[in-house]
């Protein structure tokens, strides 16, 4: 990122301080009535779930939520637009200003972060200040692993990993002819949900299948496996037969050039392949936003407060850390938050840490009415203070179809419960 | 003298033991079982797709939930169960009574 300095412009400082209505530095034990301020940055799955539940105890803090955009796009459920059967408009959110009336909302981009000053600075150059801070900005991309493939040319082939542009997808898919090749291109660990590729690959097929196309659809991986692969390619075979290629790193799967004048992706080993649609969704990281940063590609916490290890004060959870052995998901960053707000009110007011214990299910579609899911409980390795798995389990390969369709309506009903607790 | 057969025996015992949540009844305080439970099974504003668990008697929570344990379907209540031991049960049975 960028070293930016901070130009302490007085009029716009006392202006947000303004915002802020109390904006003191944090003096423990000084003054008995000052409530701490808790900021938030990111209201999507993970700062939203931890605004959540911090403001169970917004009587004693002060709490913020600084977010970006007014509305929020889900990345769950965002195949299912893409394969037809979902519109857009059912993935939409905002904060509900009932349920947060006793918290700060400010829709305002941040900038830096200067965690040595406990200082936000906003795009607009406004500031604010904190005495604890929550961040959860989700992912980046690293734009330079795949030639001639960068912000300008994923204008026209957008990768989708951000839920807007769920419906762009669904267009090009839709505009397709009989007989159509799709390339897939799917990324190396870790990245925002790990079975989201083959989710995507499988519901393009339901839409093409749905609308009487012969199709092919070609996943050139980057990896020599991926999550529920028995579970997918069991569905395929079952619901999409002859249709689907999976091609590993090993077998040169690993996509390395982008020649978008001849819809073309070229592999590691020089292999050349030709598509009517192509999707690349990229390799990841966190989004950075912090004056003074290393360039790990996540951050690294103190996973039983979450507290950014080279950056004191400040929290962070989703899809930005290294969580160990947890995946990122929203299910994860979910988890996760709770975790972060309950550790961090008790570093607050002085109390116990608690022991942490995580839980995580990816639902994945392979059908409207096909899902399978795999999940986890996690706890804190005491020896190398890392999330570990207590060990991971899928659906039973061998469910039948009433099976898989109880699992859509699990899915949905978690989809319900955690749109309703994070959004309101 | 230590057994020589002790020691494989000690690594077979460690590589089958069943993973468990909670090794003793405090390590893991009971809120944070709950908060991982409300992902889906909230107190409020819960989808009318998943049973509550604010409704139920409180033996009827014991027993199900050691149905779930022993009906090894993969299903995700059997998958979710499976590390609990009997007193992180019974905690989340008070926990849900109490608020009922
Ligand atoms: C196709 C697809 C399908 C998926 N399906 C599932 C699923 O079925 N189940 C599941 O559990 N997970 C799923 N996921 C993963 C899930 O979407 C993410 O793991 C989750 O959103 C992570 O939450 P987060 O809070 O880290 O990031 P986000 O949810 O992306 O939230 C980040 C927020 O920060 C805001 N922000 C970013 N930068 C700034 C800034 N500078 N200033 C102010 N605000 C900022 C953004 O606007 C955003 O609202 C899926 C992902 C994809 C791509």
């Amino acid at each position: 990122m960028k070293k930016n300095k901070i130009n302490l412009n007085k009029r716009r400082f006392i202006k947000t301080l303004g915002i802020s209505f109390l904006s003191f530095p944090f003096l423990k034990g000084v003054r008995a009535n000052y409530r701490p301020k808790v900021v938030i940055i990111g209201g999507g799955f993970g700062g939203g779930s931890c605004l959540s539940y911090l403001q169970k105890f917004s009587n004693q803090l002060d709490i913020f939520l600084v977010e970006k955009n007014k509305y929020y796009y889900t990345c769950p459920y965002s195949n299912s637009v893409v394969g037809g059967f979902r519109s857009l408009k059912d993935n939409k959110f905002s904060l509900n200003n009932l349920k947060y009336n006793d918290v700060k909302l400010i829709y305002n981009e941040v900038k830096f972060i200067d965690s040595e000053k406990k200082i936000i600075k906003f795009s607009n150059d406004e500031f604010l200040n904190y005495d604890w801070l929550v961040i959860s900005p989700g992912i980046d991309f690293k734009w330079d692993d795949i030639e001639g493939y960068n912000i300008e040319t994923n204008k026209n082939l957008p990768h989708g990993w951000d839920g807007a542009d769920a419906k762009i997808i669904l267009d090009k898919v839709n505009s397709l002819e009989d007989n159509s090749t799709i390339l897939l291109s799917a990324p190396d660990y870790p990245y925002r949900c790990p079975p989201a590729p083959y989710e995507r690959a499988s519901l393009i097929a339901y839409n093409l299948k749905k609308r009487g196309m012969r199709f092919k659809i070609i996943i050139l991986d980057s990896k020599d496996s991926f999550t529920k692969k028995k579970l997918f390619f069991k569905a395929w075979n079952e619901l999409y037969p002859d249709s689907f290629e999976w091609i590993s790193r090993s077998q040169g799967g690993k996509v390395i050039k982008l020649d978008y004048k001849n819809k073309s992706l070229i592999t590691e080993t020089g292999q050349k392949f030709k598509g009517e649609f192509i999707n690349i969704i990229p390799n990841q990281k966190k989004k950075n936003l912090f004056l003074n940063d290393n360039d790990n590609d996540w951050l690294e916490v103190n996973p039983s407060t979450f507290e950014l290890r080279n950056h004191k004060s400040v929290h962070a959870v989703g899809d930005c850390i290294n969580a160990g052995d947890m995946p990122k998901s929203a299910f994860s960053a979910n988890s996760q938050a709770k975790v972060c707000a309950e550790n961090l009110k008790n570093i607050i007011l002085d109390k116990e840490i608690l022991n942490p214990v995580f839980f995580n299910t990816c639902y994945s579609f392979a059908a409207p009415n096909y899902v399978f899911s795999i999940s986890s409980w996690y706890k804190v390795n005491k020896f190398d203070d890392k999330i570990v798995s207590l060990g991971t389990s899928e659906s039973n390969i061998n469910d039948n179809k009433l099976q898989r369709n109880i699992e859509v309506e699990h899915s949905k009903g978690w989809y319900q419960t955690i749109t309703k607790e994070v959004f309101g | 003298m230590i057994n020589l057969l002790t020691i494989p025996l000690f690594l077979c015992l460690l590589f089958f033991q069943k993973p468990v949540l909670s090794n003793s009844k405090d390590e893991i305080n009971i809120k944070m079982i709950v908060n991982n439970c409300a992902s889906c099974h909230l107190e409020n504003n819960h989808s009318e797709l998943i049973p509550s668990f604010f409704e139920k008697e409180r033996e009827v929570f014991i027993k199900q939930m050691i149905d779930f344990q022993k009906i090894n379907d993969d299903s995700i209540m059997h998958r979710i169960t499976k590390v609990l031991n009997l007193d992180d049960i019974r905690a989340l049975a008070d926990y849900y009574y109490e608020k009922k």
